[in-house]
């Protein structure tokens, strides 16, 4: 995503800059047992918790499409009316669903277990907030 | 433990009014009473809640400050559901005879938006427009469907039954059959669900009175029995709202598990019913509850 390289992630439990620039997920991994969730969890449950880089590609797990402008919270604002975006659970390879917005597909061709790839959308919400949130794309063959 | 029975029950229809949302609570705790022939002052405690009018307890101005222990119950859409299984008890114990289970609110127009915090999410969650129950109740019935090969014919199918159901119900909001090819072909809300599929939050309110056999003999009332109320919440690995990662290997439902405690507790199993009343948001969750409460009660199925 040339350009965008400025931006810093829009939260930063939500995705993370590897040294390399590549965008990364991290999510938890309980120490009792080893379950992984995303996000990392924050607080009190922290403690409970070790961090862990997620895989970067998966499988599209489900999906749907947002047809509306949500209300608040959702804070995104838009070049122009509000344009429907996909989203879906990704199955990483590591043993983990994640939800995200999937972009670069018809939501109409979609199909549960597409190849699916880690990438970055930059966003900016109504109040001049600025950043990039995790998406996936598909895969290159 | 005494048996418990229902002795009368109150709705006030569903739809958009103009009266607030106690007041619809209050108009179903009139009917509930009027259907037993009781009177407020005879109740000997209330569990009830609303999510956007207050809480429960909001009903007293209308009806009336007796000093009866209210408890306010909130539990998402299982709200009315508990306040039952809590009243059971309450009777059940012995501790309380005659009481009043209440349900009611009025919800704003539109799909529901919640505080991120209030479910320990971060606030990216909300912003980014990942938070939206109509988004959940999509990718649930996709995956359902992708695994189970269930066709949106069949979605459009439950949405029809239901107009028709709503048809012949006097406190239903929408009261008129729609088509087959109407449903189908309007527009989507979230795919694969479109209008006609959807649940539009409403306003209303239900309200049951429930007493201890001895207390329904006492005052010459009848209803039936109480044969099984149960109550689960999710294991890690189901697949609930608002979840920002799941776990790939799926527990049973919380569905499965209430279903199979109350049908253990009745001593009864899905032969024996004869009519289900299912939460309907939209038409994936009746396909899946059905499967869920009737078909499958062992098995992992989304």
């Amino acid at each position: 995503m040339a350009g965008d390289a400025a931006l810093a992630p829009f939260a930063a439990s939500m995705m993370s800059l590897a040294a390399d620039g590549r965008p990364v997920l991290v999510g938890g991994r309980r120490v009792a047992d080893g379950r992984l969730s995303y996000p990392m969890p924050e607080d009190a449950d922290a403690a409970r918790y070790v961090p862990v880089e997620l895989p970067r590609s998966g499988r599209l797990w489900s999906f749907t499409v947002q047809r509306f402008e949500p209300k608040p919270p959702y804070a995104l604002a838009a070049e122009g009316p509000f344009r429907p975006y996909v989203v879906g659970y990704v199955e990483l390879a590591g043993g983990l669903i994640v939800e995200a917005r999937i972009e670069g597909v018809d939501p109409d061709l979609l199909e549960v277990g597409a190849a699916l790839a880690l990438d970055v959308l930059p966003v900016r919400t109504g109040d001049g907030r600025e950043g990039l949130i995790p998406v996936f794309r598909p895969a290159a063959a | 433990m005494s048996d418990v029975h229902i002795v009368g029950a109150g709705i006030h229809p569903f739809g958009r009014h103009a009266a607030r949302g106690p007041e619809l609570g209050a108009h179903a705790v009139r009917e509930a009473l009027a259907d037993a022939g009781l009177e407020w002052g005879q109740m000997q405690f209330a569990f009830g809640g609303s999510w956007e009018s207050r809480g429960g307890e909001a009903v007293l101005s209308e009806l009336g400050a007796t000093g009866l222990p209210f408890v306010n119950v909130a539990n998402g859409c299982a709200t009315g559901a508990t306040a039952l299984m809590a009243a059971c008890w309450a009777v059940a114990s012995g501790a309380c005879e005659l009481g009043i289970v209440l349900g009611f609110d009025a919800h704003p127009r539109g799909a529901f938006n919640f505080d991120p915090a209030l479910f320990a999410l971060p606030a990216w969650y909300g912003e980014t427009g990942l938070m939206l129950t109509t988004q959940f109740f999509a990718m649930k019935i996709r995956r359902y469907m992708h695994l189970h090969r269930i066709s949106e014919h069949a979605l459009a199918l439950v949405a029809q039954k239901a107009f028709e159901n709503g048809a012949r119900a006097p406190h239903a909001w929408r009261r008129s059959p729609i088509a087959l090819d109407q449903i189908l072909n309007a527009p989507m809300v979230s795919d694969p669900l479109t209008k006609y599929m959807f649940c539009s939050p409403s306003e209303g309110g239900a309200a049951l009175v429930v007493a201890s056999a001895r207390k329904m003999r006492a005052l010459g009332l009848a209803g039936p029995r109480v044969r099984a109320v149960a109550l689960r919440s999710r294991e890690e690995g189901s697949f609930e709202v608002f979840a920002p990662s799941l776990d790939i290997k799926r527990s049973l439902a919380p569905t499965q598990l209430a279903s199979k405690a109350a049908y253990e507790m009745a001593g009864l199993g899905p032969a024996d019913m004869n009519v289900a009343q299912l939460q309907d948001t939209e038409s994936g969750a009746e396909i899946r509850y059905v499967v869920l409460s009737f078909g499958l009660l062992h098995a992992s199925v989304v």
